[in-house]
C-alpha cells in the first residue's frame, strides 16, 4: 500500500500473449474481458510508449491519495496509499468515492488501531509490535532482572 | 571514610639535569639486566647507592632517583618526594625537564590505555571532566608517537581521548595509520565531539584507513540544537555532530552515542531516545553515562546534579526504547543500587582503574563485584541513597 500506488510503477504483469498490465488485478479485469488497465504489448509496443503511454498516465493521475478527494484532508494519508484499479473495478471510476470506499474504511480502521495501540503505549503490546517488525522473539526483548541473575549465576 | 584505591599516575620530582622532554620505558625489574635497551630505558631506583649495580649509567634514555642526590649526571633526575612506587616494569613514561613532572602514558598491564592527544577543544561543555585548555600541547603527538613506537605486546583495547583529537587533523590521522599498522587486533576508541568530521574530507580520511576495529563515540546531549548547544557551550554543535555522525556512517566508521546524564539533559532524553531510533539506526552502541565529579562539574554541581534514583523512570523509558529497536545499550558509571533492577543487565564497569572506588557501605553488598563503583573523585559527593544490596 503507497502513494504513488505501485501498480504500473513498481509493479508489472507480462502476460503470455505479451500484453502488459498495471498489476495483476488490471490482468484479472482482462480476463472478464476488460482491458482498461492493459499499457501496451511487448510485441506491438516499445518501452517508452509502454511506461509513458497514455494509459499509464490516465491511471497515475488517480495513484496519489494527496490529489483524491477525502484522502487529501485526511489524517492518515502519510501511512495510506491509493488504488486506481480497486476503485474502478468496484465503483466503475479510478477515482474513486472515499465515503462507499471499502478500500478506505478498511485500511482507515487498522491504521486507527494502530495508533489507538502506539498511543496506548502498553509495554507488552509495543513489544510483540517491535518484534514482528525486527523479527525478534518478544520474550528476549524484556527487560528483567532474571536475566541478569542467570547471567551472574545469583539466581 | 572510605578508602581510596585510585592508582596514581604522575610525580614530581626536583632536581633534573636535563633539558629535553624525554618518553621512554620504566626499568625497575633487575633480574634480566641483559635485556636492557640503554635508548629506551627510564632507570627507577630509590637509592643513589642502587647505581652501583649498573654499569653503563650514561646510556640510559634518563634515570629517576627518589632520594635528593647531588651526583652529576646528565640523564639524572631526583628527589621525588612523592615517591616512585606506582611506577612499575615497563609502563611508558614521559619527563617533562622544566615541570619535573613525571606521567605515566602507558601501563601495559592495565585495560583503561587511553592517549591523551591534546588539552584543546572546539566545545566548552557544562560537565567536562577534563576542561580545554587553550595552549599549545602539539609536543603530545611525538611523545605519543614515541609511546607508540616503545609498546611489546598490542594491547586488546586502547583509547584516545583529549580535548578534542580531531583539532589534530593530520597528526591525528597518522597516529590512527601507525596504531592500524603496530596494531591491527587491538580495538580503538575514540571520544570525540564528531564536529570535525562534518568536514567530508577528515571523514574521509579517517574513513580510508580502514581499521575496522576503530570506534567513534560522540556525545548527543538532546534531539534539539538550543538544549545540545547549551549543554556543549557553542554554537551551530548539535547541526556540526549531526552532519558528523552522518559523515562517519558514509565512511564506514562505527560510531557510539555517548548520553551524559544530568540536570540539563535529562528532560529530553527520552525524545533523544526517539530520534536516535528514527535518525541513527547504524549506531553500534548508546552509552548513558553517570556524572564524574571533575574539573567544571565541581563548579556546575547545583545546575547539573540530580540523584539517579530522580531519574530512573525516563532511564528506564529510554533503555526500553534503544532495546525495544534492538540498540546494544550500556549504563556507565550509575552504582547498581540506584537503578531498577530490570537495568542491571545494562551496566557495565566503566571506571578506568586507576580512578575507581567503592565506600564503606559496599562493603556489604552482594552484588558489588558487578556493580561499576564510583569515581575516586564522588568520594564527598555522591548520592544519598546508596546502599548496600541484599540478594
Amino acid at each position: 500500500m503507497e502513494s504513488p500506488a505501485g501498480a504500473g510503477f513498481n509493479v508489472v504483469v507480462y502476460n503470455y500473449d505479451g500484453d502488459v498490465y498495471a498489476s495483476d488485478e488490471s490482468r484479472m479485469l482482462a480476463e472478464m474481458g476488460d482491458k482498461t488497465f492493459k499499457i501496451g504489448n511487448v510485441i506491438l509496443n516499445s518501452y517508452n510508449e509502454i511506461f509513458f503511454g497514455e494509459n499509464l498516465q490516465t491511471i497515475s493521475k488517480f495513484s496519489c491519495n494527496e490529489s483524491l478527494l477525502g484522502c487529501d484532508t485526511c489524517v492518515y494519508q502519510t501511512f495510506c496509499g491509493a488504488d486506481p484499479i480497486y476503485h474502478y473495478a468496484t465503483q466503475k471510476d479510478m477515482y474513486g468515492n472515499r465515503a462507499t470506499s471499502e478500500f478506505c474504511k478498511k485500511n482507515y480502521l487498522i491504521i486507527n488501531h494502530l495508533f489507538k495501540i502506539i498511543k496506548e503505549n502498553d509495554d507488552d503490546t509495543m513489544r510483540i509490535l517491535l518484534s514482528w517488525i525486527y523479527d525478534e522473539d518478544h520474550e528476549n526483548l524484556k527487560l528483567n532482572y532474571k536475566k541478569w541473575q542467570q547471567i551472574t549465576q545469583l539466581d | 571514610m572510605a578508602a581510596n584505591y585510585s592508582i596514581r599516575l604522575t610525580t614530581i620530582g626536583s632536581v633534573s639535569n636535563f633539558q629535553i622532554r624525554k618518553v621512554g620505558k620504566v626499568l625497575c625489574d633487575f633480574s634480566d639486566t641483559d635485556q636492557i635497551t640503554f635508548e629506551e630505558n627510564i632507570l627507577v631506583l630509590k637509592k643513589e647507592s642502587d647505581l652501583k649495580k649498573f654499569k653503563n649509567i650514561n646510556k640510559f634514555h634518563a634515570i629517576i632517583l627518589e632520594e635528593n642526590s647531588s651526583l652529576n649526571l646528565e640523564n639524572l633526575i631526583s628527589g621525588f618526594n612523592s615517591g616512585v612506587s606506582h611506577l612499575n616494569n615497563n609502563d611508558i613514561i614521559t619527563i617533562d625537564p622544566r615541570s619535573k613532572l613525571v606521567r605515566t602514558i602507558y601501563r601495559p598491564q592495565s585495560k583503561n590505555n587511553t592517549i591523551f592527544t591534546t588539552e584543546r577543544c572546539n566545545s566548552n561543555c557544562l560537565m567536562c571532566s577534563q576542561p580545554p585548555k587553550d595552549i599549545d600541547d602539539s609536543y603530545m603527538v611525538n611523545d605519543i608517537v614515541k609511546m607508540l613506537g616503545l609498546i611489546d605486546e598490542p594491547p586488546e583495547t586502547l583509547g584516545i581521548t583529549g580535548g578534542e583529537p580531531l583539532i589534530l587533523k593530520q597528526d591525528l590521522i597518522k597516529i590512527l595509520k601507525l596504531i592500524k599498522e603496530k596494531f591491527p587486533s587491538t580495538y580503538v576508541h575514540m571520544l570525540s565531539n564528531g564536529r570535525y568530521l562534518a568536514y567530508k574530507d577528515i571523514a574521509e580520511e579517517i574513513g580510508n584507513i580502514g581499521n575496522k576495529k576503530f570506534m567513534i563515540a560522540i556525545p548527543l546531549y538532546a534531539d534539539v540544537p538550543e538544549v545540545h548547544d547549551y549543554i556543549v557551550q557553542a554554537k551551530n554543535a548539535f547541526d556540526q555532530t549531526i552532519n558528523g555522525i552522518y559523515n562517519a556512517n558514509k565512511n564506514n566508521i562505527s560510531i557510539e552515542i555517548r548520553i551524559v546524564l544530568h540536570k540539563q539533559s535529562i528532560p529530553r532524553l527520552t525524545k533523544l531516545a526517539d530520534y536516535i531510533i528514527s535518525n541513527f539506526p547504524f549506531v553500534k552502541h548508546v552509552a548513558l553515562m553517570g556524572l564524574e565529579n571533575m574539573g567544571y562539574v565541581k563548579k556546575n554541581w547545583n545546575d547539573l546534579w540530580i540523584d539517579p534514583l530522580d531519574y530512573s523512570k525516563e532511564l528506564t523509558e529510554t533503555i526500553k526504547k534503544l532495546h525495544y529497536n534492538l540498540f546494544h545499550v550500556s549504563i556507565y558509571n550509575l552504582q547498581l543500587c540506584l537503578i531498577n533492577k530490570d537495568l542491571w543487565t545494562f551496566s557495565r564497569q566503566s571506571i578506568s582503574d586507576y580512578k575507581n572506588i567503592y565506600l564503606d557501605e559496599c562493603k556489604n553488598c552482594d552484588v558489588k563485584k558487578y556493580c561499576s563503583g564510583l569515581f575516586s573523585s564522588s568520594i564527598l559527593r555522591h548520592s544519598k541513597n546508596i546502599n548496600a544490596q541484599k540478594i
